[in-house]
């Protein structure tokens, strides 16, 4: 960490201490290429003087080719833009720095290549900048901003423009997985002028820190909430590179002290902002209506630009508490809608729930193979106490063991067994539950024999039961070691929960059996261990203290759930659509508003449109633009 | 024997070509057009094109068939389909029995309805000798009275043999398109009121109704007519019996003729907003109040033996909840009775 006023001069000091430490590839020593992957979003892009002093440092340090990349995002073009090429320009990149020295500019979305990383990535099966993965030196750079919903932003958030964008997938993911398998060489944040404030990316201000950070992206960005005074943690990159890096390595050199008068996003501001965010398309809009319109951009449509005005006006207002006052409250509101939106669709409308993409969310490695093929062994004992218990109705029954439920449940169909398992793949099962949001599968090591594999997982489901979506309900989400076995009869899939990312289950680990029933049927049949995690007001609502309430919920959970999943193994194997859900907006969608906008310009051109004839098929007198009324003449 | 059967890939004609290949009959079926799927079971039928309104195309598919079982029509209500419901179904039919006679069939089984036979104020069962009488009649119930004389007329003037099989009520699956019969219990379904009315229905699932064609085929008496019905139900009881199988409550309150009109003005209404096909019209709904109920026993004393309408309302349900006509919402708040899920064999997806 650098502070001092002179940016070239920071950086050519600063640049050869970290090149010499990051262990600077050879390449760029002898005329290899660099790539700076740089915020150039408005209203908050890297500072010009940074960038060409880094342009200028390393082409001084024997690179012979250096770039500046940028790749649009979703939240670009909501603001109006359409190219990279015109947010360099607003940047102030001419593409040749004030002593001459050259530099491309290139949309690093434009040449792709397949992702070169593991199974396990959210970035496996998706492209990658071929600019990126063959750059010899990577740095990534951004400016230092506060931020209303992550409370900060450094250089983590531009990292998702090294891949592709991922509809569905948490920003927090793809930098994650950017950092680990296609990492840069190199983090610069620019904090000589700390746009700060309660939305400082979106609403640009300049305190003056003369601080420049250099190093590990994590640790730099880490750093940097340091000096702003805010929890690392209020940042979804950074909880989620933390998650998957663990603590950033290296230490911090120079002078640590927090940044003096700087304005952060309140607390409560952050939260309610994340509560109305939560929702895709009501976050679109809000992020879209705050600061603006950018230069070179038209504005928007009318709707977002009355959205806009009120925004602005009450984030700005936030640094008082009045203000503050009000914009929580709208936060609120928008945030109730957010959830009570996504309760409705959760409820009664899943074909319209955003799917998601995530990456495995663990390393299978972890688990030795005996941990695996163990399974069946682990979980026998665990559902033995429902080989006790009478079958209830509907063909379920259960039982409560140390707080989870033990369950199980069946279904007889008329279909051949051999054809049955021809089309369902008990390996595929998890995925073809009901509520089913998104997740990853990946087979791990060799298989224990021909009919048999072992294979990671992790999925998302729709929070269960529901209803709790109304609640802020979190959807569950499991990483799972699972363990198939195929035999003449029977076809199974065992499953133990390793872990849950966002703690909504302590336990979801169970067997899924598909069993030859006689000729012509099947059965299909789970049994399991499970124990989620409710919502705050259920929590203190505690039912376990009331069974004559909290049983019949329970079992209609069941039904509900297991209905559907055993509904999905019939729409498999006869091939009928089945899964929940659409894909997450994707980079050229529309914001929504447009789309309003267009509703109410088609109503009201309906609403002003004249009749041309009267009752009687007569031709009506038409006035024109002046007022002069024009009538049909004889003949 | 050799059949031919219209409207094979219907739901009626399908479990007729089903039924004749069980029994050993060598079985063409029509189609109107190649493409599409045939439906489950059906794959070794030869199956050959013919349109109603191609007499050509009829006679080349009836060539060397005994006998033919004409399932072919449009079953649809409302004034936007009345014309086209009149034209397949009355000339259409007498295409079919022309066609038959100049390919050298002998014998031709027309599938019309048991509205020909009218409807009773009361609950009181109506036979093969009772007529439509001067009760709402909608226009499909006009174009099955007018196939029935095209049928005898056109049997009469190039001495084939008509049979004319009545079906009641026809529930069951499978089906490429909902017709008003299951629409019948889907309606119940989607009613967040669970509403019932005054009146009542004779219900009769599909392969009954099928394999009472084939019994009509060998035994039927030429130029009369059999009523192929399974149990008479008031709406009350069929509704309760939809409500005891879907796992719903109800049904509760019985909503009279002019309520139905409405509600039925109502959701024509929004099907012309939304540009879809409505679940119920006015026109069907002027039979609410009126029992649909008939009599058996002509066709029970050739051997005709229906099962009971509870197995044929699980027959329904069991292709409903299937089909996306039943939406998730709607599906997943059911709790179906075992009945239903073993009521329908899964048809397997085709292997890549």
């Amino acid at each position: 960490m650098l502070r001092g006023d002179d940016a070239r001069g920071l950086l050519a000091s600063g640049l050869s201490h970290e090149l010499t430490r990051a262990a600077l590839p050879e390449d760029v020593g002898r005329g290899g290429r660099a790539l700076l992957l740089a915020r150039l979003s408005p209203a908050a892009p890297v500072g010009l003087p940074v960038l060409e002093a880094l342009v200028e440092v390393l082409l001084e340090k024997g690179c012979d080719d250096v770039s500046i990349g940028a790749a649009l995002s979703l939240a670009d073009r909501d603001r109006g833009h359409v190219s990279v090429a015109q947010l360099a320009r607003a940047s102030g990149l001419t593409g040749r720095t004030p002593r001459g020295a050259p530099y491309g500019i290139v949309d690093l979305r434009e040449q792709t290549v397949p992702a070169p990383v593991p199974a396990t990535s959210v970035l496996h099966g998706r492209r990658a900048s071929a600019r990126w993965v063959d750059a010899d030196l990577r740095v990534v750079v951004a400016r230092a901003a506060t931020d209303l919903v992550e409370g900060f932003c450094g250089v983590l958030a531009p990292l998702g423009g090294a891949a592709a964008e991922v509809p569905g997938a948490a920003p927090g993911d793809v930098a994650a997985d950017v950092l680990t398998f296609l990492p840069p060489h190199l983090g610069v944040i620019d904090a000589l002028f700390l746009s700060d404030g309660p939305d400082g990316v979106r609403l640009p201000r300049e305190t003056p820190t003369g601080t420049v950070i250099l190093g590990d992206p994590l640790l730099a960005e880490v750093t940097l909430a340091h000096l702003v005074g805010i929890d690392r943690s209020s940042s979804g990159h950074v909880r989620a590179v933390l998650a998957r890096r663990g603590e950033p390595g290296g230490r911090v050199d120079g002078d640590r002290t927090p940044f003096d008068g700087v304005q952060v996003p309140h607390p409560l501001v952050r939260a309610t902002a994340g509560m109305a965010v939560a929702q895709p398309t009501i976050g679109r809009v809000l992020l879209a209506g705050i600061g603006g319109p950018d230069p070179g951009t038209a504005g928007g449509d009318a709707l977002l630009s009355a959205a806009r005005a009120l925004l602005t006006t009450l984030v700005e207002a936030s640094t008082e508490p009045a203000g503050r006052l009000a914009l929580t409250q709208l936060l609120g509101a928008c945030g109730i809608a957010s959830t009570q939106l996504t309760g409705w669709r959760t409820m009664l409308d899943k074909d319209r729930v955003p799917r998601v993409e995530v990456p495995l969310g663990f390393d299978p490695q972890d688990h030795p193979v005996e941990q695996y093929d163990e399974l069946p062994g682990q979980l026998e004992p665990v559902l033995r106490p429902l080989r006790d218990l009478p079958m209830g109705p509907g063909g379920f029954r259960w039982c409560q063991v140390d707080g989870a439920t033990v369950f199980e449940t069946s279904r007889t169909v008329r279909a051949d067994f051999a054809a049955f398992v021809a089309r369902v793949d008990v390996a595929e099962g998890i995925s073809l539950m009901a509520d089913y949001l998104g997740g990853r599968r990946v087979p791990v090591g060799n298989a224990p024999g021909p009919q048999g594999a072992r294979q990671a997982e992790r999925n998302l489901y729709l929070p269960q039961p529901n209803y709790l979506a109304l609640w802020a309900g979190r959807p569950i989400d499991v990483c799972k070691i699972e363990l198939v076995q195929r035999g003449p009869t029977e076809h199974r899939l065992w499953w133990r929960t390793v872990s849950s990312p966002n703690g909504s289950a302590t336990h979801d680990d169970g067997v899924l059996t598909l069993t030859d029933a006689g000729p012509g049927l099947t059965r299909m049949s789970v049994s399991g261990r499970q124990q989620f995690t409710l919502p705050p007001v259920w929590e203190v609502l505690d039912l376990t203290a009331v069974p004559e309430v909290r049983d019949p919920l329970l079992e209609e959970a069941y039904r509900a759930f297991f209905t559907a999943t055993f509904d999905n193994l019939e729409a498999r194997f006869e091939g009928r659509e089945f899964r929940i859900g659409r894909p997450a907006p994707a980079a050229d969608d529309p914001l929504p508003t447009a789309g309003v906008q267009q509703l109410l310009e088609l109503v009201r051109s309906w609403a002003t449109q004249q009749p041309t004839h009267d009752r009687q098929g007569r031709e009506r007198p038409q006035v024109d633009a002046d007022g002069f009324t024009h009538v049909a003449g004889p003949g | 024997m050799r059949i031919t059967v219209t409207g094979a890939t219907g739901m009626v004609g399908g479990h007729v070509v089903r039924a004749g290949l069980a029994a050993g009959h060598d079985v063409i079926a029509v189609r109107r057009t190649t493409r599409g799927p045939t439906g489950p079971g059906l794959a070794t039928a030869r199956w050959v094109t013919g349109r109603l309104d191609d007499r050509a195309s009829l006679r080349r598919a009836m060539e060397g068939s005994e006998a033919v079982v004409h399932c072919a029509a449009v079953y649809a209500y409302g004034p936007a389909r009345a014309a086209e419901v009149d034209e397949v179904n009355t000339r259409g039919t007498r295409s079919v029995v022309e066609a038959a006679a100049a390919a050298g069939v002998r014998r031709v089984v027309v599938t019309s309805s048991s509205v020909t036979r009218g409807s009773s104020p009361g609950p009181l069962s109506r036979t093969e000798s009772d007529e439509l009488g001067a009760e709402p009649a909608p226009a499909y119930y006009l174009s099955k009275v007018g196939q029935e004389r095209a049928a005898l007329e056109a049997g009469h003037e190039h001495g084939v043999e008509v049979v004319l099989a009545l079906p009641t009520v026809i529930l069951g699956g499978p089906w490429r398109h909902l017709a008003p019969s299951n629409a019948i219990v889907l309606r119940y379904l989607l009613d967040p009121l669970r509403t019932t009315y005054p009146g009542g229905c004779n219900v009769v699932s599909a392969a009954d109704v099928a394999t009472g064609h084939l019994i009509l085929l060998e035994a039927g008496d030429p130029g009369g007519r059999y009523l192929l019905g399974g149990e008479n139900l008031t709406w009350r009881q069929l509704h309760t019996i939809v409500a005891e199988l879907a796992g719903l409550p109800g049904p509760y309150a019985e909503a009279p003729a002019a309520v139905a009109w409405l509600g039925s003005a109502v959701v024509e209404g929004w099907a012309r907003v939304t540009g879809e096909t409505p679940l119920v019209t006015r026109d069907e709904s002027r039979s609410v109040g009126r029992y649909y109920w008939y009599s058996s026993d002509r066709a029970a004393s050739l051997g005709y033996a229906p099962g009971g309408a509870r197995a044929a309302v699980a027959e329904s349900l069991a292709w409903l909840v299937a089909s996306p006509e039943v939406p998730r919402w709607v599906r997943e708040r059911l709790r179906l009775a075992d009945q239903v899920r073993m009521a329908r064999p899964l048809v397997p997806r085709e292997l890549p």
